[in-house]
């Protein structure tokens, strides 16, 4: 890791020195990380996609504010998980423009018996349409503080950081996450 | 014996809760059962998101024309600072220009009130931001009494439609903090609030000699939206329900749907008498 950000400084040196073509190394080196966390946070790769040449063309154009002390990597995360929500806000907001916003099932989701087989097949099907469903119903925030916490296992400061809220309120945009998402997959414990 | 809260089992899932707590559920059936079901609910939101090989080089394709065709790096040196600070002067001399020349050409078009109805009504006001409609007649000369008369309603009847739009979107902000959803966190509502707030206070400027119900219900919406303006991103419920604890937001949304329905009435009124 020492030896990565030490890399990355000294690219960042080149960069500034004048030499754009060294970019391509924090772009190839960042761009795994970048992507799986916007993928989590956007729920598409297409998405992702976006949220990652956004994020590093503004750590390109920031370069110049970058304080080395923070390591590279830790910084252009950031900045991803912020395009990441900005993005993601934009299409809920565009998206409760186009319908009410509410749960259009309500929780009323057939379950097939849990057997072997087919069934179970089946089961594992709706366990992830089910699983996807509950992902879309949190708010931006809820969700991007959710996967930094869930999947991505930063702390609560790391995700106040990033989303530029305090740890109190990242840690409240946790909970509800977690709540909401208990409460949508509830039909699937039952069926267990 | 007190039993962990929903939000204690969730940092003790995370790991973040106190050695009190880890000690509490250890030897709590209830509470360790609690734990459980929470594990058995979370594991299946395993991480996903595998990222395919070589996708660092095709990001680098995609980005490189827009990188090396024309790079702008900001670079701070101690050096350019004399630079800096001459391009700092420069620039407040400029603002301080057109601050004075803004406010002197605004001085110049200021015009006399025109009496309609006998109430005095500003010659121009203000629709918006950056959009001032002027009144076409201001001549004071008695023959023009009946057109002053006209020109002053068609201007009353701008002012209460565009006030009529104003309070229909204050309704609608104070209808989501009153119903605080899953939408009222990604920042729209302080967009919609910081934009309210600046039309707010340049109507509460500019219809000092208004109706004092419409002064009323934009000083009482005031604090609201400066409160809702002034969170980062979005807000929380808990927020939200603070917010209406603290400033009733419930008494001023009853107050913006009274006025909003006498409005209404009003453009209707002016857009007749317009007619006549």
């Amino acid at each position: 890791m020492a030896v990565m950000e030490a890399n990355d400084q000294n690219t960042v040196r080149a960069v500034l020195g004048g030499d754009p073509e060294a970019y391509r190394e924090l772009v190839v080196r960042h761009s795994g990380m970048l992507l799986r966390v916007a993928q989590r946070i956007t729920g598409n790769a297409a998405d992702a996609d976006e949220v990652v040449q956004e994020a590093l063309m503004r750590g390109f154009r920031k370069l110049g504010t970058f304080q080395a002390e923070a390591g590279f990597g830790s910084w252009i995360y950031r900045i991803g998980v912020n395009c990441a929500y900005d993005l993601l806000a934009r299409r809920k907001r565009d998206a409760g423009y186009l319908d009410s916003g509410t749960d259009e099932d309500g929780g009323a989701l057939q379950i097939a018996e849990p057997g072997a087989g087919p069934e179970r097949l089946l089961l594992s099907g709706e366990m992830r349409a089910r699983q996807e469903l509950a992902m879309g119903s949190l708010t931006a925030l809820e969700r991007t503080a959710f996967v930094m916490r869930h999947m991505e296992e930063r702390s609560t400061a790391e995700i106040g950081e990033a989303l530029e809220i305090g740890p109190n309120a990242a840690k409240q945009a946790v909970f509800r996450a977690v709540q909401k998402l208990r409460q949508r997959l509830a039909p699937l414990r039952e069926a267990r | 014996m007190r039993h962990l809260t929903t939000e204690e089992l969730v940092e003790l899932y995370y790991g973040e809760a106190a050695e009190e707590l880890a000690g509490h559920a250890a030897g709590c059936l209830e509470c360790a059962s609690a734990l459980a079901g929470l594990r058995e609910d979370l594991a299946g939101l395993a991480p996903d998101g595998a990222v395919e090989d070589g996708a660092g080089e095709r990001m680098w394709e995609k980005l490189r024309p827009r990188i090396v065709g024309g790079p702008r790096v900001v670079r701070v040196r101690w050096a350019s600072w004399v630079g800096r600070i001459g391009v700092g002067l420069a620039a407040a001399v400029i603002l301080g220009l057109a601050f004075y020349a803004g406010h002197v050409w605004e001085r110049g078009r200021k015009t006399p009130t025109v009496a309609v109805d006998g109430r005095k009504t500003p010659a121009v006001t203000q629709v918006g931001p950056g959009s001032p409609v002027e009144a076409k007649d201001e001549a004071p000369e008695e023959p023009a009494k009946a057109g002053r008369r006209g020109a002053g309603t068609e201007q009353r009847a701008v002012i209460v439609v565009v006030l009529a739009d104003q309070l229909d979107r204050s309704e609608q902000l104070l209808v989501e903090l009153n119903h605080p959803d899953d939408a009222a966190e990604d920042g729209g509502l302080v967009r919609t609030a910081r934009q309210l707030l600046a039309e707010n206070r340049l109507y509460q400027r500019r219809g000092q000699n208004e109706d004092p119900a419409v002064a009323r219900a934009l000083k009482d919406l005031e604090p609201v939206l400066t409160a809702v303006a002034a969170e980062r991103k979005g807000m929380s419920e808990a927020a939200i329900a603070e917010l209406e604890k603290k400033l009733n937001t419930d008494n001023v949304l009853f107050e913006v749907r009274v006025l909003r329905s006498r409005v209404a009435h009003g453009t209707a009124g002016a857009a007749k008498r317009g007619d006549a």
